[in-house]
C-alpha cells in the first residue's frame, strides 16, 4: 500500500561558523525549521554533522574516541524545553539529580547525598530534604525545570546547551528560570549555548546572538549590536515581528509575506530572497557568504558584500 | 442597539473528578462593547480558557457552570436549549483554537470544510453559495480561492489558522473568541495574523475577545484588558492603563518580570512562587503567597473588584484600604 520512495535529504544546517567562547552565553534565535536545535545538538557532540569540524576546548568532538567522548560527556550537559517529559515520572528527585553522577563520575564522594542536597538548595528548590523524595508530578512546572537545571550541574559541566528553557514555563515564572540560568553560569563560570525563539528572552540573557534561518546564519553580533543595527533584512523583519508589552509603541509593521520554506528544497541562492523585501538580481543566484561587517559583527547578504 | 454586547455576570465554572474539584472560574463579571477588542490575559490555569468555553456554551461534564449569568445581546445564554445554543454558536458567536491541525479534518477537502459549517446552520445553502462564500472569505485572508480543493496538510501552519478564520467569519457572526490563535505560530507570521485579524474586524464589524498568556499580542490588539489569576479576574481596564498604571499587584509583577526587546537594559523582577493548583487554592485572594505588598487581611478575606476609573476595576485589598484612607 506505501511505496517506498527514495529518501530525500533534508539539510537541517548548511555551512554553519561561529565561535563561542568562554564565559559566553550565546543566543542561537531563530524561527521553527531554522535549524537552531540541530545545531546546539551538534556542539553537544549528539549529531554528527555530514560536513565540517566542531572542536571544544581546542579538541575536534567527531575524530574523538570512546574513552574521550566519555570525559566529554561530563563537561557538556544539555536543558531541554519539556521538563516533565525530561524526567522519569518514576524517579524521585534525588535520584534524578544524582543520576548523572552515577553514570559519569568516577568520584565517589561526588555521588553523596551532600552533594544533591547543594544542588537543589542551589537552584532554588528549598529545603533540599523535602524535595529529595518527591516524585516530577508534585512539584510545579518551574520547580520541575529547576531540577532538570540542578540534573545538568549535578557533573559539574563547563558547556551548557539550553534549549528552549523558558518556553513551557508560566510566565509569571519565566523571570526566574532565566535568572537561575544566569546565576548559576556566573558563579560556575559556565558557557551557555541558548536556543530560542524568543528575541526577548535573547536579549535578556545572551551576550552574543547568532541569527539563523533555513539552516544558515543570516547574522551574528553582540547582543547590543545586533538590537541597536540589525543589518540583515530577515533580523529586521524579526525585530519589527515581535508584539511589544506596550500599547503606546503600537504601530503598522512592515511584515514580510510567506512563511519559511521547507528544508527540503531549500531557495536558491540566498534562502530568504524570495521573501526579502530588499532582494535583488544576485540573491537568486549566489549564496552571500558571512563576512565580517563591522569588528565582531558578521552579516550574510549582498546588500554588504 | 445594546449598549452592551456581551455581559458576564458573577461566572462560576468548576471542574469536577472524583471527590475534588477545580474552580476554573470564580465570580468572574466581564462585558464588551459592540466592536471592542477584549484581550484576556493569564497563565495557564488562569480559567482564561473556561471563560471563552463558558461563552460558547461548551462547558461540558466534568465542567460545570455553578452560578452566574451570560448575556448576549439581550438573551442569558446559560438559560438557552442546546438546539438554540446550537443555532446560536456559529452564527452570532465563533471561536478559534490555538491548534489549526487537530481543529481540520485531514482527509477533507478546504473547500468541504466550508460546505459542512455553513450546511450545519442552514441546510438550504447550496453547495455552490457555500463554497463561493468560502472563496471570498478565504481571499480577504490572502489565500487564493483555487487551494478550496487542497487538503489541510498542504497547507502550512499560518495558512491552517487563516482557514480557522476563515470559518470562524464565514456565518458573519458578530463576536469572534479566539483562544491563543497565534500561540502555535513563528513571530513573522504571528504578526502577519494578527493584522489580518485587526483588519477584518472592522470589515465584519465584529467584536474580539482575544485570549492569551502573551502581554505583548494583547498589547498589540487590545482595547481593553482583562487579567485573570488562578480562576478569579484580578484586574480590567483600557489597554494603556494596564501597562502603564497596573492597579493590581499580579499585572504590575507579570509586567515587570517580561522582557521587552525595546527596553533598553530592563532588569527583570522576578516573581516568587508559581500559580496555585486550582483544586487546593490559597485563602482569601489567590495572589497573596506570592504579593509584595500582602497584608493579613489578604490571606483572610477575598477581595472584590473596585471601580479604579474610567472602565477600570481591580480587586485587591490595598486598592479598598486606599479609599478609605483618602475619603
Amino acid at each position: 500500500m506505501f511505496s517506498r520512495t527514495p529518501a530525500e535529504t533534508v539539510h537541517a544546517v548548511d555551512g554553519v561558523t561561529f565561535n563561542v567562547e568562554r564565559g559566553d552565553v550565546f543566543g542561537l534565535v531563530g524561527e521553527s525549521g531554522s535549524g537552531k536545535t540541530t545545531t546546539g545538538r551538534v556542539t553537544a557532540g549528539l549529531v554528527t554533522p555530514t560536513e565540517g569540524h566542531v572542536t571544544f576546548d581546542g579538541v575536534e568532538i567527531f575524530s574523538m574516541g570512546k574513552s574521550e567522548l566519555r570525559k566529554l560527556r561530563k563537561r557538556i550537559q544539555l536543558v531541554y524545553q519539556d521538563p516533565l517529559s525530561s524526567l522519569n515520572p518514576k524517579m524521585t528527585i534525588g535520584d534524578a539529580v544524582s543520576e548523572p553522577l552515577r553514570y559519569l563520575s568516577d568520584e565517589p564522594a561526588l555521588k553523596s547525598r551532600d552533594h544533591v542536597s547543594e544542588l537543589l538548595e542551589r537552584v532554588g528548590l528549598s529545603p533540599a530534604d523535602s524535595f529529595y523524595y518527591r516524585y516530577p508530578h508534585q512539584l510545579s512546572g518551574g520547580q520541575r525545570q529547576r531540577v532538570v537545571i540542578a540534573r545538568a550541574l549535578s557533573i559539574g559541566p563547563e558547556y551548557l546547551v539550553a534549549d528552549e528553557p523558558v518556553a513551557m514555563v508560566d510566565v509569571s515564572v519565566r523571570a526566574q528560570i532565566m535568572d537561575l540560568l544566569l546565576t548559576m553560569q556566573r558563579e560556575l563560570n559556565l558557557t551557555i549555548l541558548l536556543i530560542t525563539h524568543d528575541l526577548a528572552v535573547a536579549k535578556y540573557m545572551c551576550n552574543k546572538i547568532a541569527v539563523m534561518y533555513l539552516g544558515k546564519i543570516m547574522e551574528y553580533a553582540k547582543t547590543e549590536d545586533l538590537f541597536r543595527n540589525p543589518l540583515h533584512p530577515y533580523t529586521q523583519a524579526l525585530l519589527a515581528a515581535v508584539p511589544i508589552p506596550d500599547p503606546k509603541k503600537r504601530s503598522v509593521k512592515k511584515i514580510p509575506s510567506g512563511e519559511i520554506p521547507s528544508a527540503l528544497n531549500p531557495p536558491t541562492g540566498c534562502v530568504f530572497h524570495p521573501r526579502c523585501p530588499r532582494v535583488f538580481g544576485k540573491c537568486s543566484i549566489e549564496v552571500p557568504p558571512l563576512l565580517e561587517h563591522e569588528p565582531g559583527h558578521y552579516v550574510a547578504c549582498h546588500l554588504y558584500s | 442597539m445594546l449598549d452592551q454586547l456581551l455581559q458576564v455576570d458573577s461566572l462560576s465554572v468548576e471542574y469536577r473528578t472524583g471527590n475534588t474539584y477545580a474552580r476554573a472560574v470564580q465570580d468572574v463579571s466581564l462585558n464588551l462593547k459592540p466592536g471592542e477588542t477584549l484581550g484576556v490575559v493569564g497563565e495557564s490555569g488562569s480559567g482564561k480558557s473556561t471563560l471563552g468555553l463558558a461563552v460558547m456554551g461548551l462547558i461540558r461534564p466534568p465542567g460545570y457552570v455553578t452560578q452566574g449569568k451570560i448575556d448576549f445581546d439581550g438573551t442569558n445564554l446559560l438559560t438557552l436549549a442546546p438546539e438554540q445554543l446550537r443555532e446560536l454558536r456559529g452564527r452570532k458567536i465563533a471561536m478559534i483554537f490555538q491548534d489549526p491541525m487537530t481543529s481540520l479534518n485531514p482527509v477533507k477537502k478546504i473547500g468541504d470544510h466550508f460546505v459542512e459549517y455553513i450546511h450545519a446552520h442552514d441546510s438550504h445553502v447550496s453547495e455552490q453559495n457555500a463554497k463561493a462564500k468560502a472563496k471570498t472569505v478565504l481571499e480577504d485572508l490572502g489565500i487564493p480561492g483555487s487551494r478550496l480543493d487542497d487538503y489541510p496538510h498542504q497547507f502550512s501552519g499560518g495558512m491552517r489558522q487563516r482557514v480557522m478564520i476563515g470559518l470562524a467569519l464565514a456565518l458573519n457572526p458578530s463576536l469572534i473568541i479566539a483562544d491563543e490563535p497565534t500561540t502555535a505560530l513563528d513571530v513573522i507570521v504571528e504578526a502577519q495574523i494578527l493584522q489580518q485579524l485587526a483588519s477584518l474586524k472592522s470589515k465584519y464589524s465584529l467584536s474580539l475577545i482575544l485570549i492569551t498568556h502573551n502581554m505583548g499580542v494583547v498589547a498589540e490588539m487590545a482595547d481593553r484588558v482583562a487579567v485573570m489569576y488562578a480562576g478569579r479576574l484580578a484586574e480590567v481596564a483600557p489597554a494603556t492603563s494596564i501597562f502603564e498604571t497596573p492597579k493590581h499587584p499580579y499585572t504590575e509583577a507579570l509586567l515587570e518580570s517580561i522582557p521587552n526587546i525595546l527596553a533598553s537594559d530592563k532588569v527583570l523582577k522576578t516573581i516568587p512562587g508559581s500559580p496555585p493548583d486550582l483544586t487546593d487554592p490559597p485563602s482569601g485572594c489567590p495572589f497573596h503567597p506570592r504579593c509584595r505588598y500582602a497584608f493579613e487581611r489578604c490571606g483572610k478575606e477575598t477581595p472584590m473588584p473596585v471601580i479604579t476609573g474610567y472602565e477600570s476595576e481591580a480587586a485587591c485589598f490595598r486598592l479598598e484600604e486606599e479609599r478609605v484612607r483618602h475619603s
